[in-house]
């Protein structure tokens, strides 16, 4: 290979890696500026290379989204063209830049909550800023990566940075309980995941011997794979019912589920999100949840493209996103503590999800895969935002955090509970709000893909949302204030945080956006209701 | 102005009034509030004039792009129907607005911009020709009442506040369902479209159901009235005139452009259960208004009954039956509307609207006493009041195919003079008691209020004309496609 050559390579592979590397390069510098001399404008530096770190990584991504836009495909979908580049193993595609986008918003809003918070509970700014970076880098990894290996590899870097945030008040005895509850189950998924990412690289490779092919990428590799599961669908032995992927797939399952806090894995969520500092509770409930999404759905969509050999992972998957719905949604109802209720509202948000991400899968759902990013950017909007109240009305270190607490803040501070309203509401799916129009495209998507009674079963599990939320509501504006609690908040910037997602989540709610939201389909044929769990119907083709 | 668009300004007024009341002083919340809602009042005028481009029976219509990705666009247009119940809904807003009611200061700006926002959004409802704007106004005109009721009830809010919202979002989102149905099905949300199509079959059956249940609630329609009285005893008098006046009338409304629209096999088919769920309605609901102790809720369980009329006579099969629910629509949305105003002058100077203690009035407050008397009789259907029109033709409409129903319900109209007229003995005549003699009489302002509503009354009584004939061709084409 001459020069020339190996540099063209080198350039492309840093272009398709251009996000991530940035925040990586970002968080270095923070962390540089951050050991220098107190009194030296380095220091006063940590903040803004961070800030500059995360705005730089949404500017990247919005490039590539808009150069794969020029190419005539949707931007942010993951129908749009995609480029793989590291031997395969990482792709530039729009979902995966929408996913970055988000993610970038998601570390924003979450380096803007922790400012004051961080000064106040006495914690290091800059390891804490840099970690938020890498982890971010590292879901974006798994946003883009093509290969099973390039996923577990961008999963740890996420997962160790959130195993440290996770104890980051080390003082706070609740915090360390967070950070070993979720370090020892997180190994444990880890764990999981890589021993099924084993059973698939051997069955891919038993499948590849039987038919003779010569093998181009590694034995890993989704495209690879996805031909395999393609090739041997008529033979004797298809891959996608041999045994050992199965359970190599079912492993995966268990471990993206973990992440993503799926029904039956989620049950560490709870008290993780309870005693991490809120920042990072409401860090991890986005960005975790955004890069083992993301890992599914790579996963899945060649899985569920073999029609009707499938059906174990289709029942298997729609099971998931039902209990998942069902269990989040009933345990939220009984909690007084905030984080713990937000903690179970985003296991029943992984369950709408989860819905999308069947769905998109599914041979036909596009439209379901193009409202998965728009969906997980409102409720990282809405979610990111509810954490951020907890942050602006806490005082003396501590987070407000008890939902009696909240009792007539209708009238002791009208804007947080009505900015606080506005998430509620948005979390429920009731409009004006971005949070209904995920919710409308994500289940139309579903509808389309053939998931009729899941998408209505959503729906109607959906309206027990209203219990916890406007619950609330009422206690806001309904009741009248416990004495003694009239001290003016004072976190600014986790105000602000919560503003600008309380605007956004209107907005967006009103303002069709072009960039995230699905594609329109230029014709729309009537959809057979299909049977469920399974049998995907036969649905038109898409359109782009 | 382009004529065309002044039709998404009845919605965008009022909204950016409450926008503006937000962001501005309380002293100014009422001011701001009464301005919007005149400009609204103005511009709803032009809703019955054909001035836009039209189709079929709907005109005026407008149409933008609003989520391309599904479809949604921003369409509007009114048939005379939905022109009428536009004109209803601004009138009874201005005059809650106007109503004299004792609000805690530094609750103004909640009140009227709750009040604005309501009146926007029913607009919005009863304009929309899209099946996810109009949605999105339906579930968004509960957020407002349930801010006035959760704020401004007595003991009971909070419990009631969350009644009505429960009640009415389980409802909505069975709606919701049947609209992504609807999407699954015909592939659009258009409904000028939808009803050119229809949706026949077993899908269409059930897609039916979500709708109907949704509307049922919101009507509401025995026997999921219950959330009804307590709501409106828990709400600000002066606004139960817009909500019940007017967003009831979003249940019925419903019914007629959605489930007869879009469903005409299934209307037919399972229009005999909803008639016979009326009917049960205006009998249960009679007889319950009769032995209520609170004026408030006497009135709740009155409009119960009455709404059943309107139900009855739009699954009735025929024109006379829909052509008459669709006129009392409107009538009843005068009469209750004035009613509740009427019960709010009361209560301001009383303070509670219990009956017990209450006697005499007509000494005492004579031109109160009259009027009173007025919207009673046109509540009881008197011949001559505009609520004789509307219910005579709904019962002469179910009489031609279920004539049963129509015998039990003609009881109704009895039921309803027994607890009006009842009512309004144990109320006004006798002797004055001891409370009720520091009581004033209407002051100018007061009745002048009324005045517009009681001249409709006796106006759309003697010569219904006006509604019959501009409501006509938009009942024809409903009622064309069930056939």
């Amino acid at each position: 290979m001459n020069d020339i050559a190996l540099w063209d390579s080198l350039r492309s592979g840093a272009f398709a890696l251009g996000a991530p590397l940035f925040l990586v390069v970002a968080a270095i510098v923070t962390l540089l500026c951050d050991i220098s001399s107190p009194t030296s404008v380095l220091k006063r530096g940590t903040g803004l290379a961070a800030f500059f770190g995360v705005l730089g990584g949404a500017a990247i991504s919005m490039q590539q989204g808009s150069e794969l836009a020029a190419t005539g495909a949707a931007q942010f979908s993951p129908s749009s063209t995609s480029t793989s580049l590291w031997g395969g193993g990482i792709l530039i595609d729009g979902f995966g830049t929408g996913i970055n986008f988000i993610l970038c918003l998601a570390a924003f809003l979450t380096l803007l909550m922790s400012g004051k918070y961080l000064t106040e509970r006495k914690l290091p700014r800059g390891e804490f800023y840099a970690l938020i970076l890498f982890a971010t880098a590292g879901a974006m990894i798994m946003a883009q990566s093509a290969d099973l290996v390039n996923l577990f590899v961008g999963l740890e870097v996420l997962s160790v940075a959130l195993y440290i945030l996770a104890g980051f008040a080390r003082r706070d005895w609740r915090s360390e309980e967070s950070a070993v509850k979720y370090f020892l189950l997180g190994a444990f998924a880890s764990g999981f995941l890589l021993y099924g990412i084993a059973l698939i690289y051997g069955a891919a490779g038993i499948t590849a011997s039987h038919l003779k092919l010569t093998v181009g990428h590694s034995l890993t590799n989704l495209g690879m794979i996805s031909e395999l599961l393609t090739k041997s669908a008529s033979t004797a032995q298809p891959l996608v019912t041999m045994p050992l992927f199965v359970v190599g797939v079912a492993f995966m399952l268990v471990g993206l589920g973990f992440k993503a806090a799926l029904a039956p894995f989620h049950s560490y969520a709870p008290d993780v999100y309870e005693g991490a500092p809120a920042p990072v509770s409401a860090y991890m409930s986005a960005a975790a949840k955004l890069g083992a999404f993301a890992g599914l759905i790579r996963l899945l969509q060649p899985i569920l493209a073999q029609g009707d050999q499938a059906a174990l992972f289709r029942a298997a998957v729609w099971t998931l996103a039902l209990l998942t719905m069902l269990i989040g949604n009933i345990m939220a109802i009984r909690q007084t503590n905030l984080k713990r209720m937000l903690a179970f509202s985003s296991i029943a948000h992984a369950g709408y999800v989860l819905v999308g991400v069947l769905a998109g899968s599914t041979p036909g759902g596009g439209f379901a895969a193009d409202a998965i990013p728009f969906y997980l950017f409102a409720y990282t909007l809405m979610n990111l935002g509810a954490f951020a109240i907890t942050v602006w009305l806490g005082k003396n270190g501590e987070e407000q955090v008890l939902i009696s607490s909240f009792s007539g803040l209708g009238k002791r501070h009208p804007l947080a509970a009505g900015v606080l309203t506005v998430f509620l509401l948005s979390l429920a799916g009731i409009p004006p709000t971005a949070g209904f129009l995920g919710k409308l495209y994500l289940f139309v998507g579903a509808m389309k893909a053939g998931f009729v009674g899941l998408a209505i079963a959503g729906l109607l599990i959906s309206a027990i949302g209203l219990f916890y939320y406007l619950n609330l509501v009422v206690k806001m504006y309904f009741e009248d204030a416990p004495d003694g609690q009239a001290s003016e908040p004072v976190r600014g910037d986790a105000k602000l945080a919560a503003l600008i997602a309380a605007i956004a989540t209107i907005v967006f709610g009103i303002l069709p956006l072009s960039m995230l939201s699905p594609k329109a389909e230029v014709a729309t044929k009537p959809t057979p209701v299909a049977a469920e769990p399974g049998a995907a119907a036969p649905v038109e083709p898409r359109s782009h | 102005m382009d004529s065309k668009s002044f039709l998404l300004l009845l919605v965008l007024i009022p909204l950016l009034g409450t926008l503006l009341i937000s962001l501005s002083e309380r002293g100014h919340a009422k001011a701001i509030a009464l301005v919007g809602s005149v400009v609204t009042l103005l511009f709803s005028l032009f809703s019955l004039l054909p001035s836009g481009s039209g189709n079929g029976p709907f005109y005026n219509l407008s149409d933008a792009s609003w989520f391309p990705a599904l479809g949604i666009h921003l369409r509007l247009g009114v048939d005379g129907v939905s022109a009428w119940l536009i004109l209803l809904t601004s009138l009874l807003g201005l005059g809650a607005l106007l109503c004299p009611y004792q609000i805690p200061e530094e609750k103004r700006k909640v009140y009227y911009g709750a009040v604005l926002a309501l009146i926007g959004l029913l607009n919005g409802a009863f304009a929309a020709l899209d099946l996810v704007l109009f949605y999105l106004c339906f579930e968004a005109c509960l957020l407002p009442v349930y801010f006035l009721i959760g704020i401004f009830g007595g003991t009971r809010r909070r419990a009631t506040a969350q009644k009505f919202l429960i009640f009415s979002v389980i409802g909505a989102l069975g709606m919701l369902a049947s609209i992504l149905g609807v999407y699954a099905v015909a592939g659009t949300f258009d409904v000028i479209a939808l009803r050119q199509r229809g949706i026949a079959g077993e899908a269409g059956a059930l897609l039916f159901l979500g709708f109907a249940v949704a509307f049922a609630i919101k009507t509401p329609l025995f026997p999921l009235h219950t959330w009804q009285a307590d709501a409106y005893a828990e709400t600000p008098t002066p606004v139960v005139a817009l909500v019940g006046g007017a967003m009831a009338k979003l249940g019925t409304y419903g019914f007629y452009r959605f489930c007869l629209g879009v469903f005409p096999e299934a209307s037919a088919q399972y229009g005999s259960v909803l008639v016979w769920l009326a009917v049960a309605g205006i009998v249960y609901a009679g007889l319950i208004a009769a032995v209520q102790k609170d004026l408030k809720r006497l009135m709740a369980f009155s409009s119960v009954s009455h709404l059943g009329f309107i139900v009855m006579g739009l699954f009735s099969g025929n024109i006379q039956g829909v052509s008459g629910a669709c006129v009392q629509m409107v009538n009843h949305g005068i009469i209750a509307g004035g009613l509740f105003l009427l019960l709010a002058y009361l209560e301001n100077r009383r303070g509670t609207l219990k009956i017990y203690g209450l006697g005499g009035l007509w000494d005492q407050m004579p031109i109160f006493s009259r009027i009173f008397l007025l919207f009673t009789l046109a509540s009881v259907a008197l011949p001559l009041t505009n609520g004789f029109v509307g219910e005579f033709l709904t019962l002469l409409g179910t009489f031609k195919l279920y004539p049963a129903a129509a015998a039990v319900a003609v009881t109704g109209v009895i039921w309803s003079a027994v607890y009006m007229l009842g009512m309004y003995q144990r109320v006004f005549y006798g002797a004055p008691s001891r409370q009720v003699s520091s009581f004033s009489d209407l002051s100018d302002g007061e009745s002048g209020l009324l005045a517009p509503l009681a001249v409709l009354i006796f106006l759309l009584g003697i010569y219904p004309a006006p509604l019959l004939v501009t409501m006509n061709g938009a009942v024809e084409a409903t009622v064309g496609s069930t056939k």
